[in-house]
């Protein structure tokens, strides 16, 4: 043999066989790891946003008889301390529901579906928004559909299918999968978001320093026609519910947020929502509309410190109304 | 081109199979390196390829005029052209913005309103590298320890060489030069331990570094408020430009192995180290080495007084500090160990006379030394500095945490299960001894972890900003 046709043999001697394990390997993973129950390979592909809805709707049906039972957007999911509440109603059971507020109406409709069909009850429902999801926009309702079918998100190509599962599933815990910005500073991956929201009956924290300069734009409370049909499927699922207690709750915004434009719109459209819902402005629950902007993680969540806070005085007003 | 690129995964096969067609004549060997260099370099920026060959054959010709000088004077004369002009191209294209950036500073503190805006410059991929090999090659000239290149294919070939142009080994001409002036033909052994090298390489990089490297993103932040984040993030840096730089090294001198080239190894287990000096014998060998030989010693090294060698210690590690990068947390990084270095030896240390709880107190406080300095190297500003360690107020424990101390326990594990199985070889970078069932495995297994992590988006060598 030629030292030059050796020396080719020799290199693809080397590489050969090792390659021909490698596929076998990554082909081996792939079809193993996708029956995973924890569907950690898809989750490290999704949003922060996909992580919440599919979480919240992946234990919706599991959660079975609680006390009060919150439903709404991320301003409810990341504003109330199940454990404070739970601290103050010895006993009683708190649970969240609550997702992002691109579910909207509907997307809470669904939810509520499946906490029921997993005979779930709730003696207390409380319905809560933020300003900005009563602007509801037709293009965030795909979103209903994710709540109906929480399952994994599908591999987008070949290349995805047989290498995810070798680089989120077994790599995954050398190689975590980080979210990105302030909630992988806080949380880390996917995976640690859904295990925090189990841990802490559904709710979270935004992990966000505070209000950016550049949203500092005083609120508008503005409803959308496609608002309304969502809070009629809404309504019919509250009913069917049989909870005996529902509430309604604004959630506050940020004091240097508000102007008098903004209390006068409030008033109108959380009375509208209300209604639309089927309760009664006596069960729209006092809370504070606005809070000092220090208390904010964000334009429409509050801190962690702040969430504390305003849960407390959310605990004052339910331990009138409903215990 | 960075190895870690589908453009080298098709330019090096190619580069291997037309080397080994090619006649075993050392002239076309070195020409034919020379193209595949120039290619390789080209597919970054091609216009930088003129600076490149220019400081090339700027020392071409200054060791040949050393070398043909009759007195001592002109021997020297060519030496510090040649240096000068060198680190003039360097300090332009690396410290320009620096230095007005300090202006610009100290003109505020003096009240001035004088204008020193940044200018839009580049940093030429691989200058340092490229500058301090050529600087060594002419200052080994003028020592006389070696004779100029007269062949400048050759010579360029040297200084140019692929695999180690754009990140190091640093290589003396005497090593390497050499090998360009007779014909090299791979040997089994060679192709062997560079295919074992160059995957080595690879798992280092993509899967350890590459995989850690969104840990220590997160926690290097102005924004990050949490104490454990900055004490588990430099943990995670520590691990990431180790697996980084050891990685491309290993890459490297693969690559120049299946080709049949010898290129020195640049690690040596560090973070085994057991006082500071131990530590640079077993990091960025190649560097540290080139510091001890064209710096500290030229400086007086440890000849003088003791204060004196204190002193030469400190400028050489702030010097070495800022050949890393043109920012005060580099001086800081060299500074620090600087000061280490200098207080080991004022304690009196010595390795080879201590006891087992003396070698393993020094141990640890070397690695807290290497961690607090990788600290300041990672760091992007005084701001930053300041957030991180404030921070250290607040221990409170979130889930990121359990992520980043998963991810460098899982990689402090592999990394030292690895070392521990290669500090028992006799030679500890030589492929695994197994049978070609047991090799395909374990060489399957990792291509199959480096393939999979090129879902992830491109991490690049953190040397190249160098």
């Amino acid at each position: 043999m030629r030292p030059a046709a050796d020396r080719f043999g020799v290199a693809l001697m080397e590489v050969a066989p090792g390659a021909a394990v490698a596929a076998v390997l990554l082909l081996a993973i792939a079809h193993l790891i996708p029956s995973d129950p924890a569907g950690r390979t898809a989750l490290a592909q999704q949003s922060i946003d996909g992580t919440i809805v599919r979480a919240q709707a992946a234990r919706a049906p599991s959660v079975g008889e609680v006390d009060v039972l919150f439903l709404g957007d991320s301003s409810v999911l990341m504003g109330i301390v199940p454990a404070v509440l739970e601290a103050a109603f010895p006993g009683k059971r708190i649970e969240v529901l609550a997702s992002i507020g691109f579910t909207g109406p509907s997307g809470n409709a669904a939810m509520l579906e499946r906490f029921l069909s997993g005979g779930g009850r709730a003696r207390t429902i409380v319905v809560g928004f933020t300003y900005a999801s009563l602007n509801h926009s037709p293009q965030w309702d795909g979103w209903v559909g994710v709540v109906r079918d929480p399952s994994p998100v599908k591999p987008a190509n070949v290349r995805d299918r047989y290498l995810a599962p070798m680089r989120y599933g077994v790599l995954g815990v050398v190689a975590p999968h980080m979210l990105p910005g302030a909630y992988g500073r806080a949380y880390g991956d996917a995976p640690r978001v859904v295990r925090y929201m189990l841990d802490h009956r559904g709710a979270m924290f935004d992990p966000r320093p505070g209000i950016l300069p550049e949203d500092m734009i005083p609120v508008v409370y503005e409803t959308s026609p496609t608002l309304f049909s969502g809070l009629s499927a809404l309504r019919l699922k509250l009913e069917e519910s049989g909870s005996r207690e529902i509430f309604y709750l604004d959630m506050p915004i940020p004091e240097a947020l508000a102007s008098s434009r903004t209390r006068a719109t409030r008033a109108t459209a959380i009375s509208e929502v209300a209604a639309a819902l089927g309760i009664e402005i006596g069960r729209i629950l006092s809370t504070p509309e606005t809070i000092d902007a220090a208390s904010f993680a964000s334009t429409t969540h509050l801190s962690v410190t702040g969430r504390e806070a305003f849960t407390r005085s959310l605990g004052v007003e339910l331990g009138r109304r409903a215990f | 081109m960075s190895f870690v690129s589908i453009e080298f995964c098709v330019f090096f096969p190619i580069a291997f199979l037309v080397f080994n067609l090619i006649p075993p004549r050392a002239q076309a060997q070195a020409g034919f390196l020379l193209v595949a260099s120039v290619i390789f370099y080209a597919f970054w920026d091609w216009r930088f390829l003129f600076l490149m060959l220019g400081l090339s054959f700027l020392h071409y010709g200054a060791a040949l005029a050393i070398d043909a000088a009759r007195s001592q004077c002109s021997r020297t004369i060519c030496l510090v052209l040649a240096v000068s002009a060198t680190l003039m191209a360097l300090g332009f294209f690396k410290y320009t913005n620096f230095l007005l950036g300090n202006l610009a500073l100290a003109a505020g503190w003096l009240g001035s309103t004088a204008s020193f805006d940044p200018l839009d410059i580049v940093l030429p991929l691989g200058i340092s590298f490229h500058s301090f090999q050529c600087i060594a090659y002419t200052i080994d000239v003028w020592r006389k320890e070696i004779r100029a290149e007269r062949d400048p294919i050759a010579f360029a070939s040297f200084s140019l060489f692929f695999p180690q142009l754009v990140a190091g080994p640093i290589e003396r001409a005497a090593d390497l030069l050499a090998q360009f002036a007779t014909p090299i033909v791979a040997t089994r052994a060679q192709i062997e331990r560079g295919v074992w090298l160059v995957l080595l390489g690879f798992t280092l990089k993509v899967v350890i570094g590459n995989g850690i490297a969104p840990v220590v993103d997160a926690a290097f932040s102005t924004d990050q408020r949490y104490g454990w984040s900055t004490v588990l993030g430099t943990f995670a840096f520590a691990i990431q430009i180790y697996a980084d730089f050891h990685g491309y090294s290993l890459i490297a001198v693969g690559t120049a192995a299946m080709l049949g080239y010898r290129l020195s190894m640049n690690f040596a287990f560090p973070y085994w180290a057991i006082s500071p000096s131990d530590f640079w014998r077993r990091w960025h060998i190649t560097l540290s080495t080139w510091l001890r030989d064209y710096l500290y010693k030229p400086l007086g090294g440890s000849r003088g007084s003791r204060h004196r060698a204190y002193w030469n210690l400190m400028i050489v590690m702030a010097l070495g500090g800022l050949w890393h990068g043109a920012a005060w947390n580099f001086v800081m990084w060299g500074l620090l160990h600087g000061f280490a270095l200098a207080f080991w030896r004022i304690i009196g240390w010595n390795g080879d006379t201590a006891g087992p709880i003396a070698r393993s107190s020094s141990r640890v406080a070397t690695l807290l030394v290497v961690l607090i300095g990788w600290f300041l190297f990672r760091v992007e500003s005084a701001t930053q500095i300041a957030a991180m360690v404030g921070a250290l107020r607040d221990l409170e424990w979130v889930p990121f945490h359990d992520v980043a101390l998963r991810a460098v326990a899982g990689a402090t594990l592999a990394l030292a299960a690895l070392e521990i199985w290669q500090r028992r070889r006799a030679d500890s970078f030589a492929p695994p001894h197994l049978s070609v069932v047991g090799r395909a495995l374990v060489y399957g297994g990792m291509g199959a972890c480096v393939l999979a992590m090129t879902l992830q988006s491109k991490v690049e060598f953190i040397y190249f900003q160098f």
